[in-house]
C-alpha cells in the first residue's frame, strides 16, 4: 500500500509518519511540502498511490488546488483523496467533497486521536 | 333733303281785267308777307314786290331780268326742279311745292310755293305769278314737334317695359316684401316676398291693416301709425325692428315706408318695402356677442398680460429672458438681473452666449441648445454659468421654443436658475458620500477581518495549541526515555513560543485597524533610519546593503509609517537568497492621481511614489494580491520565519495613510513594493 501525504508542516509530517508505521509498517509513504510537489509527483505515470492525503493551508499550492488538478487526471480518479486540516469547517468541507473529495478529517489532538482516524479510513477505503 | 309735293289746279284761274290787274299790282307790291314775283315764259324776273325783297333778300333792280332758278339750291337747280315747276303751271294752270330756298346772302329758307300760269286772252300762257311764303318758322316747330313726338313714343316705350319689369320684378321679388297700403294702413296688394317672408297668402292680407305684422309692443306704443305718420311728413321712412310672421315667430326686418301723393300732393298711400334680416341680424348680435366676449377677454388677458409682466418683472429667484430665434436676448427681469449682474440695458439686444463659460461657447453649446429646443420644444440643461464680474454659477435652464400662428419659431423663453449653493451642497453631499462609501468599504474590511480574526482564532491560533497537546499526549509513550521527552517539550515550548508571536502580531495589526488618527509630518528618511536601527544586527548578519534616495516628508502616524518600513525591510532580509547578501533599494518619485495604474484616483492630485526593493527569492506573479491577505502562506514555515501578518499590516497602514501597496515578485529575482501616499 502506499499514501501520499502532503503538508507544510514537518511536525505534523513527523506525527503522520509516525501514526502510518505504527498502523502498520508495511505502508510506503510519500511526503510532500505543498500541492505543487504532489502533482509533479504524480506527473511520473509510474506513481500511483493508493490514497493521497492533503494538508489544506499550504504555501504555493493549496490543498484545494491541488485536489482540483488532480480530479482532472483520469488515470488518478479512482483515488481517493482525503482532505486533511486543523479546523473543522462544515461549509468548506462540502465544497471540498463537491470537488471530488473522499473524507475530510480534522487533525486529531493526541496522538491516540491520530492513529484512530487514519487506521478508520485506511481500513474503510480498503474493505471498499 | 327737302321733301316736296306737286299740287296741280283741276282749272285754269280766270284772267282779270288790266285796270284790276293795276290796283291789284300796287297791293301786291306791298304785300310783305309774301313774295309775289311775275316771270315770263322762260322763267325770268320781271316783277318784284316789298315781301320778294324781305324774304329773298334782293332788291328790285338787282333781280329783275335775272331768272328765278337763282333761288333754288344747287341740288334742285340740278334737278331741274325749276323748269319743272314752270312746265306742270303751264299744263296744270298751276305747281305747288314746298322746299328749301336760297336768299341773297346764301341762308336758306322753308318755301311753300305756288307757280301760276298767266294767259292772255286766247289762253295762252304768257307768263307766270310765283307766290312764295316763308314758312321756316313753321317747319323747325313742325319739325320740333316731330322729334318731340319721337321721344315721347320712345320714353313711353321705355316706361312700358319698366313698368313691366317693375311689376315683373316685385311681384318675383321674394326677398323683399313689396306691398302698398292705403292711408290708413290696409294692405292693397301683395307679392311673393311678402307670403314668403310673412307667411300670409295674398287673399288672406289683402284688406287687413299693417298692423297685423308688428309685436304686441310695438302695437301697444303705436308704432305703425306712428310709422305712417312719420312717412307722410317726410315722404319717406327707414325702421328695423322684430315682426310677426303668421305662424306667431318672429323676423328681423328692415322696413322703409314711401309715401304716395297724387297730383294735388295728397298722400293716396304707402308703399312698403320689407327685408328679412332676421339672418344678418342674428349674425350681427351674435358678432355683437363676440365682440363683446372678445372685450372681455381681451380684457382679461390684458390684466392677466399686465400680471405676468409684473410677476416676471418683479421675480427675483428665477432670470426670465425672451430670447429671439437666433438667441438676442429681448427683454430682462429683476431675476436677470440679480443672477447674472447685468442691468437690462447691458443684456438687452446681446445674444445669451455671453452667460456660457469660454469652452461651452467653443463647444458651441449654446446653438446646441437652442437647436434641441426647436427639435423638442424645450430643453434643460444645468451647468456652470459666467456672470457679469466673471465669477460663475451653477444654473439650471429650461429653453422654451415659442412658435408662431403659423407654427414657425419664433423665439425662445428661457428660465434660469441659480442652483449654486445647491450645486455645492449636492458635491459636499458626493463627497460626503464618497468618504461614506470609503468608510463603509473601511467598515466592509474590518468586518471581514473580524472574520478573519475569528478564523487566525480557530486556525492558527489552534494550531500550536494542537501541537502542544500532541506531544503532550505522547509524553507516556516515551516516559522512561529522558531525552525522547526533553525534545517533545522542546516541541512543546516552540509551539507556545509561536503562539505567542502571533498573538503579538494580530494584537499590533488590530491596534492598527482602531487607531486613525494623529498624522503629522513625518520625514521618511528619519522613518528609515530608525528601521535600520532596529534591524542593525540582521543586516549586518545577512551583510545587507541599502540603496536609498532622497525620500519625501509626508504626512502620516510616525508609529505606522516606522512598523511599515519595519515589516517591507525585514522581509526583504528574511526572503533573501542563501548565500547571496541583500542589495535593499528605496526609491522616490512623483506623479499624478490619474498615472496612478490600479486607480487609486482620476484626479492631478500629486503623489509620492516609494518603492522598495529586493534581491530575494521573490514571489510568483499570480500571489501578489494574496500575499497582503492576513496569514497567507508563500513560504514554508520552518524555511522563513513568519507569522503571516506582516505584508496585512503593511497594507493596512497604506489604506490609513489614503494610498496604496503593491506587490511584484520574480522568483529567483526578488520582490518590489510600491507606496503611493498623496503628497
Amino acid at each position: 500500500m502506499v499514501v501520499l501525504y502532503a503538508d507544510d508542516d514537518l511536525d505534523d509530517r513527523e506525527l503522520f509518519a509516525d501514526a502510518l508505521n505504527e498502523i502498520n509498517s508495511g505502508i510506503k509513504l510519500i511526503l510532500a511540502a505543498n500541492g505543487r510537489e504532489v502533482i509533479d509527483r504524480l506527473e511520473n505515470p509510474r506513481e500511483l498511490p493508493d490514497f493521497i492525503f492533503l494538508d489544506i493551508n499550504m504555501p504555493v499550492m493549496s490543498g484545494k488546488e491541488c485536489l482540483k488538478a488532480l480530479r482532472k487526471v483520469d488515470r488518478l480518479k479512482s483515488v481517493p483523496i482525503i482532505m486533511y486540516t486543523t479546523t473543522s469547517n462544515k461549509e468548506e468541507f462540502k465544497n471540498l467533497l463537491l470537488l471530488g473529495a473522499a473524507d475530510c478529517i480534522v487533525k486529531g489532538i493526541s496522538f491516540k486521536a491520530i492513529k484512530d482516524s487514519l487506521r478508520s479510513i485506511l481500513n474503510d477505503e480498503a474493505t471498499k | 333733303m327737302s321733301q316736296f309735293e306737286l299740287h296741280a289746279s283741276s282749272t285754269p284761274s280766270r284772267i282779270p281785267s288790266p285796270l284790276e290787274v293795276i290796283d291789284f299790282k300796287s297791293l301786291i307790291s306791298e304785300v310783305q308777307d309774301y313774295a309775289i314775283v311775275l316771270l315770263d315764259l322762260n322763267g325770268n324776273i320781271t316783277s318784284w314786290n316789298k315781301g320778294a325783297e324781305i324774304i329773298k333778300g334782293y332788291k328790285a333792280e338787282e333781280i329783275i331780268g335775272r331768272n328765278f332758278r337763282v333761288f333754288y339750291c344747287h341740288e334742285d337747280r340740278a334737278d331741274g326742279l325749276p323748269e319743272r315747276l314752270l312746265a306742270t303751271a303751264m299744263e296744270n294752270g298751276r305747281a305747288i311745292h314746298e322746299g328749301w330756298r336760297a336768299r341773297k346772302d346764301g341762308t336758306r329758307f322753308w318755301g311753300d310755293i305756288t307757280v301760276t300760269a298767266v294767259h292772255n286772252e286766247q289762253g295762252d300762257v304768257i307768263g307766270y305769278l310765283k307766290m312764295t311764303r316763308d314758312l321756316t318758322e313753321r317747319k323747325k316747330a313742325e319739325d320740333n314737334y316731330s322729334n318731340f313726338l319721337e321721344d315721347l313714343r320712345q320714353k313711353n316705350d321705355e316706361l312700358r317695359e319698366s313698368e313691366e319689369r317693375y311689376h315683373k320684378m316685385v311681384s318675383e321679388v321674394s326677398d323683399y316684401v313689396v306691398i302698398s297700403l292705403d292711408k290708413s294702413g290696409k294692405v292693397l296688394d301683395w307679392n311673393k316676398g311678402a307670403e314668403q317672408v310673412k307667411g300670409y297668402k295674398a287673399k288672406e292680407i289683402v284688406g287687413k291693416n299693417f298692423r297685423l305684422f308688428y309685436t304686441k309692443e310695438d302695437k301697444e306704443r303705436k308704432l305703425p301709425e306712428a310709422l305712417l305718420k312719420e312717412a307722410s311728413e317726410k315722404g319717406s321712412i327707414s325702421h328695423e325692428g322684430w315682426r310677426i310672421k303668421k305662424d306667431g315667430t318672429r323676423y328681423w326686418g328692415n322696413v322703409v315706408i314711401t309715401a304716395l301723393h297724387n297730383e294735388q300732393g295728397e298722400i293716396l298711400g304707402f308703399s312698403k318695402v320689407t327685408r328679412d334680416l332676421t339672418e344678418r341680424k342674428v349674425a350681427e348680435d351674435k358678432l355683437s356677442n363676440f365682440a363683446d366676449e372678445l372685450l372681455f377677454s381681451n380684457q382679461e388677458l390684458k390684466k392677466s398680460e399686465e400680471r405676468y409682466h409684473r410677476m416676471v418683472s418683479e421675480v427675483k429667484d428665477y432670470a426670465i429672458l425672451m430670447l429671439d430665434k437666433h438667441g438676442i436676448i429681448q427683454n430682462w427681469n429683476a431675476g436677470a438681473e440679480f443672477i447674472k449682474g447685468y442691468t437690462a440695458r447691458e443684456a438687452v439686444g446681446r445674444s445669451f452666449e455671453m452667460f456660457y463659460t469660454a469652452e461651452d461657447q467653443k463647444n458651441k453649446v449654446p446653438g446646441k441648445l437652442l437647436e434641441e429646443a426647436s427639435r423638442a420644444g424645450r430643453v434643460s440643461n444645468e451647468g456652470w454659468r459666467v456672470r457679469k464680474d466673471g465669477s460663475k454659477f451653477w444654473a439650471s435652464v429650461v429653453i422654451t421654443a415659442l412658435h408662431g400662428s403659423n407654427s414657425d419659431i419664433i423665439g425662445f423663453s428661457k428660465v434660469t436658475r441659480d442652483l449654486t449653493e445647491r450645486k455645492n451642497a449636492e458635491d459636499q453631499g458626493k463627497a460626503d458620500a464618497v468618504e461614506l462609501e470609503r468608510k463603509n468599504r473601511s467598515l466592509e474590511r474590518l468586518n471581514s477581518e473580524i472574520s478573519s480574526f475569528a478564523y487566525i482564532a480557530s486556525h492558527d491560533l489552534k494550531e500550536p495549541l494542537r501541537k502542544i497537546q500532541t506531544f503532550a499526549s505522547r509524553v507516556p509513550e516515551v516516559v522512561n526515555t529522558p531525552e525522547a521527552v526533553m525534545e517533545l517539550l522542546h516541541k512543546i515550548s516552540g509551539s507556545a513560543f509561536r503562539m505567542q508571536r502571533l498573538m503579538e502580531d494580530l494584537l499590533a495589526y488590530s491596534q492598527i485597524a482602531a487607531n486613525v488618527s494623529n498624522f503629522e509630518k513625518v520625514d521618511l528618511n528619519v522613518v528609515i533610519t530608525e528601521v535600520q536601527k532596529d534591524l542593525e544586527l540582521t543586516i549586518a548578519d545577512k551583510d545587507a546593503q541599502f540603496k536609498i534616495d532622497h525620500l519625501p516628508t509626508i504626512n502620516g502616524i510616525t508609529f505606522q509609517l516606522e512598523q511599515l518600513f519595519l515589516n517591507l525591510i525585514s522581509n526583504a532580509l528574511k526572503f533573501s537568497k542563501p548565500d547571496v547578501p541583500p542589495i535593499i533599494t528605496i526609491t522616490s518619485s512623483t506623479l499624478r492621481g490619474k498615472e496612478i495604474p490600479l486607480g487609486l484616483s482620476n484626479d492631478m492630485t500629486k503623489y509620492y511614489k516609494i518603492t522598495v526593493a529586493d534581491n530575494g527569492i521573490g514571489f510568483p506573479e499570480e500571489q501578489s494580491q494574496k500575499i497582503f491577505e492576513v496569514f497567507q502562506k508563500l513560504h514554508d514555515q520552518r524555511a522563513f520565519s513568519g507569522s503571516g501578518v506582516g505584508l496585512a499590516i503593511v497594507k493596512r497602514i497604506m489604506e490609513n495613510h489614503g494610498g496604496l501597496v503593491t506587490g511584484e515578485g520574480k522568483p529567483g529575482v526578488g520582490a518590489t513594493f510600491t507606496m503611493f501616499f498623496s503628497a
